[in-house]
């Protein structure tokens, strides 16, 4: 079956949301539209609705005219088989000793690797983000350096695949966190997918706020894979919930950011140890010394 | 987890029935994000609803390809349409009536729309609902 696709950029998020909106309203209408930031550093953003049935050329040019928009290109979208296309996108990812893969993917697993099942759904953690990827690399990086823990903690798990990363290396109890339901729910049945229910525990909470993560401190090794600003507020407690020697992996820090994350968790005598770089995104190592 | 927006999109999926047919398949596709994890977790999302219900869903994708889903409600015209037994509203809704509803549905449609409108109270999400009736050439009797 045929369908069509009509496109156009805007410079503007509020235009594109705004085009958008107006869009709905076309005849024959749409069935679906997206709003979309172009990742070419252009700074442009892209409005594109679907159709069953071929577009008005002649509404939609009344649009761009409205909302100064470039001239809408209008394309038939041919019949594809849109799952085996997104499954060659959504391929393994390798980190170290770590492979994270999609059940789609699991003839490939090689031998030699510590295999982690990770649906890309509705949790973020996938292994395809810079920061999931920095942080996996991370933990293979100390455990080169012979590090061992048994205490960890995963603040802001996603999907879990840090959590079960550690857990699969020192299969100790790890307790997981995640301030979202749908996250903490994503998280509980990668698990069971992994057959790790039994060694990481998953709770929803804000941080460390709940008891079975107070009540287990202290630890060996925390993650924490949220975004700049949390971290710095997050320092005091991984700084009260972390052991004299232990280390904290963070990650969700732009490259420009990381001088100042590290200067906060270094006031508290948490410091850096080691620090990995992909892409626009930097994951920091640090240890808390004595 | 650091989660970074990439983009937004919104689709009409049949209540219980998405699947990678238009829309879903080209809209996600294109996008590289997981088809059939999103149909499963719509469809179990949906799995009270009545089947085939057009549902407006906001999907939000990052970076990563992992994504959130916020279905809204069917549209009130698929309500009224339903409730009347119309095919499709009036061409001329000024001059023309397709079809008729009671308060009692409106109510009920009111009821059902009522977390998705802008009303304060249940007579606020009536009147807008009756508007939406007007507008399609559906007399409220």
């Amino acid at each position: 079956m045929i369908t069509y696709t009509a496109i156009t950029t805007l410079p503007r998020k509020s235009q594109a949301e705004a085009l958008a909106e107006a869009m709905e309203r076309l005849v024959p209408e749409p069935t679906g539209i997206g709003v979309f930031e172009i990742e070419d550093g252009s700074g442009l953003w892209e409005v594109g609705g679907y159709f069953v049935d071929k577009p008005d050329e002649g509404a939609l040019a009344l649009l761009t005219t409205v909302f100064d928009a470039k001239e809408f290109v209008v394309s038939e979208v041919p019949e594809t088989d849109w799952v085996a296309h997104v499954r060659r996108e959504l391929s393994p990812v390798q980190a170290g000793r770590f492979f994270v893969y999609g059940s789609h993917d699991a003839d490939k697993v090689p031998d030699d690797v510590v295999p982690l099942l990770i649906e890309a759904a509705m949790a973020f953690g996938t292994g395809h983000h810079g920061t999931t990827l920095g942080c996996l690399k991370a933990l293979d990086w100390l455990i080169g350096e012979g590090f061992s823990a048994q205490k960890i903690a995963d603040i802001g798990c996603g999907t879990a695949v840090l959590a079960m990363a550690a857990a699969r290396i020192w299969p100790e109890t790890v307790l997981a966190s995640d301030i979202d339901r749908v996250a903490v729910d994503v998280a509980v049945a990668n698990l069971r997918a992994n057959k790790m229910d039994g060694n990481v525990a998953c709770v929803e909470a804000a941080g460390f706020d709940h008891d079975d993560l107070r009540d287990a401190a202290p630890y060996d090794l925390i993650f924490a894979n949220i975004l700049k600003g949390p971290l710095i507020a997050l320092a005091p407690d991984v700084e009260k919930h972390l052991r004299t020697g232990g280390y904290a992996i963070l990650s969700g820090i732009l490259n420009e950011q990381a001088a100042d994350v590290r200067a906060v968790y270094a006031r508290s005598g948490i410091n850096l140890a080691h620090s990995e770089v992909i892409g626009d995104w930097t994951t920091l190592i640090l240890r808390k010394m004595a | 987890m650091a989660k970074k927006l990439v983009g937004s999109m919104k689709l009409q999926v049949p209540a219980g029935q998405a699947n990678p047919s238009p829309p879903v398949g080209p809209a996600l596709g294109q996008r590289g994000i997981n088809i059939m994890e999103f149909c499963k977790a719509f469809n179990a999302k949906t799995a009270d609803l009545e089947p085939g219900a057009p549902c407006p869903t906001v999907i939000t994708y990052y970076q990563d390809k992992s994504f959130t889903m916020d279905i809204k409600t069917p549209p009130a015209s698929y309500f009224l349409k339903k409730a009347a037994k119309v095919k499709s509203g009036a061409t001329t809704p000024s001059r023309e009536t397709v079809g008729t509803v009671t308060s009692a549905q409106i109510r009920e449609i009111a009821e059902a729309k009522m977390k998705d409108l802008n009303a304060n109270d249940i007579d606020g999400a009536m009147l807008i609902i009756m508007g939406s009736a007007r507008s399609m050439g559906i007399e409220v009797v």
